[in-house]
């Protein structure tokens, strides 16, 4: 199997590590024992593998490699916001001494110059941490262009600037494998479908924060994205999307479920409430279900979680002021044990029907 | 995806962004301005850079535009000389508010119920026509004049310190309204450009922009929709370098006790309803 990207070639590589570790375990226990040829043979062919995506993509070979990966991930996670604070910060500091024709070309070389430098850093940079750094760096650079077009020329405005964004950061998400790219495009588009809902209403769309149920629709299509487009060639990528849409989905659910009086129902404040407390256990619920069923951990968590902070919530305005302190919390602390006790049960009901 | 289709993929999509943003300036700065005014540091003031922002380069000038409140509560009243803006002018009645998009039937019957929903509608983009040194300017004045000469008149015991500061305040406050306001007020809105320009002809005194307004029910229990002008959309006009000279020194407080710097800017709107500076000159 040729992989098309580092995150492929590297969950192959596991994959290959955890087969040599269980056949060497099944052949010290005697249970299956390759004939010479068979172990020549898979041992040239995984060798093959290894060393082909060591060259085109420097995956880790071993657990101490994928150690540092991990700190080179976090060190290039930062650098690449840094740099891209600096570039923006570097403009503000010097736009106001130029005239106006050359912020315009500065923009824009900025913004070409940084894109080609980007897909010129991904040809040279089998890691993918240098490409980050430089693909953060073109995006930053990108939003400034347009947002500074607008205040140099007056320009009202708009949420169609998110569009383009959304677009640019995907591009390079999608070219250079790049997530960090890929939540920063998938934000764009949560505003942006956010911003044109709450337009439908005639209101101004700046003010599409103002009523959270303009992010359900966000949340719907940012969730059937993975489902309908393949995206097996890009590990991980699907997940994303999924946490994005259920975070679109739960964070006004749970506003909502507080903040009644500013939901587009036409109805007491705290039918709407109740109604979007019903609803938050309800959708978080199913997002366990759901993840539990077709395998997204990324589903079963952000739903767990958001089930707990529906749940604390609930207690916190039944028993806070009426119950001793120690008393809610001891309860509190019940509920979590209730709750180990019933995914353990749906656990094991799970494992006795695969089994 | 191949590095080629990217490349083109990327280029296209930043070369057409970057069109589109730039024709769309041209296009408005283009043919005749619809608006072309003569302000003064009355009603530009130089934009205030938030504390993280201090080494922003660039300069702004803030438009400063007012509503007409007939009844100007004694907060307002004091509040004048800080520049406050927008409120619920009387011309932002219900019909007004109606022919802006905004739903007025539940306030048939009046109830808190009533006010609350509709309240709720969120703000509209309007158009809105600002009308300068005009006939809500002289309004305005004609109505802080009465109210300081009104209380001046009250009889005060001499050497009552307070009722003396409170003098010098209402004094104060006349000078401010005469001489350092802004005379530049929001006088009508709409959702058809021709309309409101056939209505509104002259183009140095009028000028149509792009802002928002939102609902509120004035006078609770009396049944009386009325809106408020929420604010311009653009009200931050950027100083071009050529220009820099002029405006750099400028105050950015305008309720300082010193002297302004004088000047005078004229600031122009197009097609689009964007402003721009033409030109400024210190006097």
């Amino acid at each position: 199997m040729s992989a098309s990207s580092r995150s492929e070639a590297q969950q192959r590589a596991d994959e290959i590590r955890a087969f040599r570790a269980e056949l060497e375990r099944l052949e010290r226990e005697g249970v299956l024992v390759l004939a010479p040829e068979q172990r020549r043979a898979v041992e040239a062919h995984h060798g093959e593998l290894l060393a082909g995506y060591a060259r085109a993509f420097d995956i880790d070979r071993d657990a101490e490699a994928k150690q540092l990966s991990l700190g080179m991930r976090v060190a290039s996670f930062l650098g690449a916001l840094a740099l891209a604070a600096s570039v923006f910060f570097l403009f503000y500091q010097f736009w106001g001494l130029l005239p106006t024709a050359a912020q315009v070309g500065i923009l824009l070389a900025a913004a070409f110059g940084t894109f080609l430098a980007t897909l010129l850093v991904q040809a040279r940079d089998p890691t993918g941490y240098f490409t980050k750094l430089a693909a953060m760096v073109a995006f930053a650079c990108f939003v400034l262009n347009i947002a500074m077009l607008g205040q140099i020329f007056d320009i009202t405005p708009s949420d169609k600037a998110l569009l383009p964004w959304a677009a640019f950061a995907l591009l390079l998400a999608y070219a250079c494998d790049l997530r960090l790219l890929l939540a920063a495009g998938i934000l764009c588009l949560i505003a942006f479908i956010s911003a044109r809902t709450g337009t439908w209403s005639g209101m101004y769309w700046l003010y599409f924060g103002e009523r959270p149920e303009n992010f359900f629709p966000a949340a719907v299509a940012m969730f059937l994205v993975p489902q309908l487009v393949d995206h097996r060639r890009y590990p991980g990528f699907g997940a994303i999307y999924r946490v994005f849409a259920l975070l679109s989905l739960f964070l006004p659910v749970l506003v909502l479920s507080n903040w009644g009086e500013i939901s587009y129902i036409d109805a007491d404040d705290k039918i709407i409430e109740g109604a979007y407390q019903v609803l938050g256990f309800a959708v978080s619920g199913g997002a366990v279900w759901l993840g539990a069923k077709r395998h997204w951990p990324e589903a079963v968590n952000t739903g767990l979680v958001f089930f707990v902070v529906f749940l604390y919530t609930k207690f916190y305005d039944w028993w806070w002021e009426i119950m001793p302190k120690w008393l809610f919390f001891l309860v509190i602390a019940l509920t979590a044990v209730l709750l180990l006790l019933v995914f353990k049960r749906v656990r094991t009901v799970r494992v006795g029907a695969a089994g | 995806m191949k590095r080629s289709h990217t490349r083109l993929a990327g280029l296209v999509l930043l070369a057409l962004t970057n069109a589109i943003a730039l024709g769309g300036a041209l296009w408005n700065r283009s043919g005749e301005p619809q608006a072309r005014m003569r302000l003064t540091e009355r009603e530009l003031q130089r934009f205030e850079p938030w504390y993280g922002n201090r080494e922003n380069s660039g300069l702004t000038l803030r438009l400063r535009w007012r509503t007409l409140v007939e009844e100007r509560t004694a907060a307002d009243f004091y509040s004048l000389r800080y520049g406050s803006s927008g409120g619920a002018p009387g011309w932002l009645d219900r019909a007004k508010m109606e022919s802006l998009g905004f739903d007025t039937s539940m306030l048939a019957a009046y109830s808190e119920r009533a006010r609350k929903r509709y309240e709720k509608q969120l703000p509209r983009e309007v158009l809105l026509v600002l009308e300068l040194d005009g006939a809500a300017y002289r309004r305005a004045l004609e109505l802080t004049r009465e109210r300081v000469d009104g209380e001046l008149a009250k009889p005060f015991i001499a050497g009552d310190r307070a009722a003396e500061e409170r003098r010098k305040s209402l004094r104060e406050t006349l000078d401010w309204e005469t001489s350092r306001s802004s005379r530049l007020f929001v006088v009508d809105a709409g959702t058809d450009a021709d309309a409101l320009r056939a209505k509104y002809q002259d183009r140095a005194r009028y000028a149509i922009v792009r802002g928002e307004a939102r609902p509120w029910a004035a006078g609770a229990g009396s049944g009386r929709a009325a809106g408020i002008v929420d604010s311009v959309s653009v009200a931050s006009i950027n100083v071009p370098l050529r220009l820099r000279g002029v405006l750099a020194g400028v105050q950015a407080l305008d309720y300082a006790p010193a002297p302004r710097t004088p000047f005078d800017a004229t600031v122009a709107w197009g097609r689009r309803f964007e402003p721009w500076l033409v030109e400024a000159a210190r006097r």
